[in-house]
């Protein structure tokens, strides 16, 4: 990395600036990255990509690769007729809507009330802290299945419920972070001359911790993509006939073992893209270290 | 005397993504039984490399790409994987720069010594282990055996790591700036002791330091480095006293000597920087910065080192130039200062809370005293200095006068108002504005997301003119940074891309947005190289002379104290334990302790024979003299029980002991060293 043409010495910035070109040197990295944009097409281009409607039966049971009149079914159908190729190919939408959003929102809410216990410390990080010990002793699962009983099954509530499950990790993550950044002379520079606490936290502290954030961002976006996916498996997820990876595993399981092809593809589909949040996580991590 | 170890033509390379970067260009040096080397240069010339590559340890990245390495005629480069390892360790140590990652930390002191004899009877292991700490002078080798690494101080654990580098009498003992962490207390007692293992065992020592003063102390002949080369070698006297080469002479002349002031004598910093690896000029390579270039000789005509001697100098004009005359100054520095009491503080205590340890403490907390009733008074235009080791204070009353950290009790007025009890935050803008504050570590002053310019205009923004435009902001940021010495597109980078030494001017800059009255610096050059050291003092002088800053200078480094303060504060475990005015206060009668720093100071010249070695502190301070547990003067049990007068011998030179002057004044027999 130059600026003016000068050597700088440093090619990844400490602070983590990750680049494409820095994202080159880490081929799980790349491969991670390459899955995830592979389904963001996919989400995207749904209604050119899908051969079929995913909620119209055509006919019942049919194996991967089967040629009818009504055209080819690659993945088979499931036991309403339904294309699964289709529906693999909407449900993309669900998972890739929810996951970012949920997680956007725990990182909003973690971010601020992580700097805040970080920074000022005192009663406030132990009021803090103490909740989210709370809520961190509780099984993700047990969690996410409590509030959504409780508050019913809509998109919505599943953002809710992962938001209140996710908070408390990411809050601590940024603790410990912001402890270590506040320490610095930059900040004391801040201090000296009159800057709000607020401006501290965000425009100081919150730039240079984000490397770390940003490697956990993606292995939560790996882990939320799971829980909304056991949440449909439950039949907790979002209300049918609209495709959803989770979901469809979920109406198959009896037929599991008799047409393996119908909750095969959807848990494939499901773990291709954990797969890459985690690949690209671990890429970050290690880039971050050289 | 035959070669030990000799160098010849080594060149050393470091992979890196942009292709191979030359570290060290052709290094010969050669080292006969028991001689003592000093390898010297600023932080990048290659020393370090030069080090590592005798020990055949250059890592993944660095590569031997010419020359070889001989010990006793053998090419280490040659040796099987299992006479490599006797040859480290057997024949060839080193102690590394720091001590705490050279120890293991869940190990004790004892089990890593005992490592190196896995197969031997563990009795006689064990009488071993306390002969090798006993030979590094530890007081109590059995407590420190069985003590973990965080469980000793700094010094001890160097000491453990000599003793360990020791055990099996290896024929060179390579130190790579075994000292630079420790205090200058602790670093005279190391130093003292490598003179004494090595006159012991006759074993040859490597220096590898940026001190000059320390390399003096404990070295024969000396080599310069400079950009991967050796630049100038010699007798140290003869190199200290008559260097030959601009570069040594500058590094000299970036030194504060004992008899000079700033009002005298100005520093002489070297212009300019170390060229980057990749980036070296064609010809002599510190011609860019050389004040004696000739153009169209030294930027095109490859010096090379010429044998004679005295020693042997890489430069065409060595025999033509004279360095003993140093460059003209430039003005007859004037400070201008008033009798206006800009900040004054009295009684200034601040104790913090330890972490509660079991549950008597729930109730009653342990609290540690970091100022215990400090009295300071500093006027405008004034330079007062606050010195002390780590751990004295003097970084928590600096942060108490700057609004950082609120005292407990007592006051602190600045500028007429108390603000001992006012954190930054709640003092007035004004008032902000006034006081700013330099700190000591490049490394984390400026914010590394955020580029100089904007970290430059939101200083203005809230410490100068909130109200300047876009456009005029842009002019002032401009305008600081040339006053301190950089040029304009800095602005633009961001702190990773600056040296240590920019960074820190940056930081300056960043502070004066506000026109401050007074400027607190926390050893705002303790982390840079000489050269970059005296270009930051030499900058914060040029600041107080020209707005008659008061500058309350920070520093554990006595030397550069000597040559700028005005009057100095010298605290031990959060008191004062003396004061008075520069010339005072460096003459006798001198505190004990301040006596024992002085002492401590290593000098390019004037003798330096006798020197005060404190104990490591360790002890708490009972009712009396916080100091007397160390002190090399102590006269008996009033020391231990009653809190030291405060006496006064002249001025406003005072001191607290029980000693008077006149006991004082009477320079006591030190115990020399043995001999050199």
């Amino acid at each position: 990395m130059t600026v003016n043409g000068a050597p700088t010495g440093y090619d990844v910035p400490a602070a983590g600036g990750l680049g494409l070109r820095h994202l080159a040197r880490s081929p799980a990295a790349l491969i991670g990255l390459a899955i995830i944009v592979f389904w963001v097409i996919v989400a995207i281009a749904a209604p050119w990509l899908a051969p079929h409607p995913p909620n119209t039966p055509l006919q019942a049971l049919l194996p991967p690769g089967s040629e009818t009149a009504r055209g080819a079914f690659w993945l088979g159908t499931d036991q309403l007729g339904r294309d699964i190729l289709s529906r693999v190919i909407w449900g993309s939408r669900r998972v890739l809507l929810y996951a970012p959003l949920a997680t956007a929102f725990a990182y909003a809410i973690g971010i601020t009330i992580g700097l805040m216990a970080g920074y000022w410390r005192g009663w406030i990080d132990q009021a803090l802290s103490r909740v989210s010990d709370v809520v961190l002793a509780f099984p993700v699962l047990v969690l996410y299945i409590l509030i959504i009983t409780t508050i019913g099954a809509s998109g919505l509530n599943i953002v809710i419920a992962v938001v209140f499950a996710s908070t408390p990790g990411v809050m601590r993550i940024v603790r410990g972070l912001t402890l270590d950044a506040r320490g610095r002379n930059y900040v004391a520079a801040a201090q000296m001359r009159g800057e709000h606490p607020l401006a501290i936290m965000f425009v100081e502290i919150l730039p240079n911790v984000r490397g770390p954030l940003i490697v956990d961002a993606c292995l939560r976006m790996g882990y939320v993509t799971i829980g909304i996916g056991v949440l449909g498996f439950l039949g907790l997820g979002l209300p049918p006939p609209d495709p959803d990876w989770g979901g469809m595993v979920h109406e198959a399981r009896a037929l599991a073992f008799v047409f393996p092809h119908i909750v095969l593809f959807p848990c494939a589909a499901i773990s291709s893209l954990v797969l890459g949040f985690n690949l690209l996580a671990d890429g970050l991590r290690e880039l971050g270290r050289q | 005397m035959s070669a030990l170890l000799s160098i010849r033509d080594l060149t050393v390379h470091y992979r890196t993504r942009r292709g191979p970067i030359p570290a060290v260009d052709r290094f010969s040096l050669e080292i006969r039984e028991g001689d003592s080397v000093g390898l010297v240069g600023e932080s990048g010339c290659g020393k370090s490399t030069v080090a590592l590559a005798i020990m055949r340890y250059l890592g993944t990245n660095g590569r031997v790409a010419g020359g070889q390495i001989l010990f006793r005629g053998r090419d280490i480069a040659t040796l099987s994987p299992r006479a490599l390892r006797d040859y480290r360790g057997g024949e060839v140590a080193m102690v590394y720069q720091e001590p705490t990652s050279a120890l293991n930390p869940s190990m004790t002191a004892g089990q890593q010594l005992a490592e190196t004899f896995r197969d031997s009877d563990p009795r006689s292991v064990r009488a071993t282990v306390r002969e090798a700490l006993a030979e590094v002078q530890i007081g109590d080798p059995e407590r420190v055996a069985a003590a973990y690494p965080h469980q000793l101080s700094g010094g001890q654990q160097q000491r453990v790591v000599i003793a360990m580098a020791l055990l099996s009498r290896p024929k060179l003992l390579v130190l790579d700036e075994p000292t630079t962490s420790l205090d200058a207390t602790i670093e005279a007692g190391i130093i003292d002791l490598v003179g004494v293992l090595q006159r012991r065992h006759g074993m040859a020592v490597l220096y590898v330091s940026h001190n000059l003063g320390l390399i003096r102390q404990t070295c024969r002949r000396l080599v310069v480095m400079y950009a991967g080369q050796a630049i100038e070698t010699g007798d140290t006297e003869r190199l200290l006293v008559r260097p030959r080469h601009p570069y040594t002479a500058g590094l000299l002349a970036c030194l504060p000597r004992p008899n000079s002031h700033k009002q005298r004598n100005p520093l002489h910093p070297i212009v300019g920087q170390l060229p980057p690896p990749h980036a070296l000029p064609p010809a002599c390579r510190f011609a860019p910065r050389c004040a004696f270039a000739s153009p169209g000789r030294c930027d095109t005509l490859a010096p090379s080192l010429v044998e004679s001697d005295a020693g042997s100098v890489r430069c065409i004009r060595a025999t033509e130039i004279d360095l003993s005359i140093p460059p003209p100054s430039p003005e007859e520095p004037n400070y201008p200062t008033t009798n206006d009491v800009v900040i004054a503080a009295r009684g200034v205590r601040k104790t913090f809370a330890l972490p509660i340890r079991g549950f008597a403490e729930l109730f009653r907390r342990r609290r540690l005293t970091a100022n215990d009733g400090v009295d300071i008074v500093a006027r405008h235009g004034e330079t007062v200095a606050v010195v002390g080791e780590s751990g004295s204070g003097k970084t928590t009353l600096a942060r108490l006068i700057a609004g950082l950290d609120t005292a407990s009790t007592g006051e602190i007025v600045v500028l007429g108002e108390d603000v001992a009890r006012t954190p930054v935050a709640d003092r007035r803008a004004a008032l902000r504005s006034t006081l700013q504050m330099v700190f000591q570590d490049p490394n984390d002053t400026l914010n590394p997301s955020h580029s100089v310019a904007r970290q430059i205009s939101r200083a203005i923004r809230k410490l100068g003119s909130p109200t300047l435009t876009a456009s005029a902001r842009r002019a002032e940021v401009a305008r600081l940074l040339s006053l301190v010495r950089l040029p304009p597109d800095v602005a633009s980078r961001l702190p990773d891309q600056l040296s240590g030494g920019q960074r820190q001017r940056v930081s300056i800059a960043r502070a004066l947005a506000g026109s401050p009255q007074v400027l607190l610096a926390d050893e705002p050059a303790s982390a840079l190289d000489v050269s970059v050291q005296a270009a930051v003092i030499d900058l914060l002088l040029d600041v107080q002379r020209r707005a008659g800053t008061t500058l309350v200078y920070i520093s554990h480094d006595l030397a550069m104290v000597r040559y700028l303060a005005d009057r100095v504060y010298v605290m031990y475990r959060g008191r004062v334990v003396e004061s008075g005015p520069v010339g005072a206060l460096f003459a006798p009668p001198y505190h004990p302790y301040t006596e024992a720093l002085l002492s401590a100071i290593p000098s390019v010249d004037g003798p330096s024979d006798q020197r005060i070695v404190l104990s490591p502190a360790g002890q708490a301070p009972g009712r009396g003299c916080p100091f007397a547990p160390r002190c090399p003067r102590r006269t008996g049990e009033i020391c231990d029980t009653t809190p030291p007068p405060v006496q006064c011998p002249e001025g406003d030179h005072m001191f607290s002991c029980h000693l008077t002057p006149d006991d004082l004044g009477r320079r006591q027999a030190m115990p020399s060293r043995e001999g050199r």
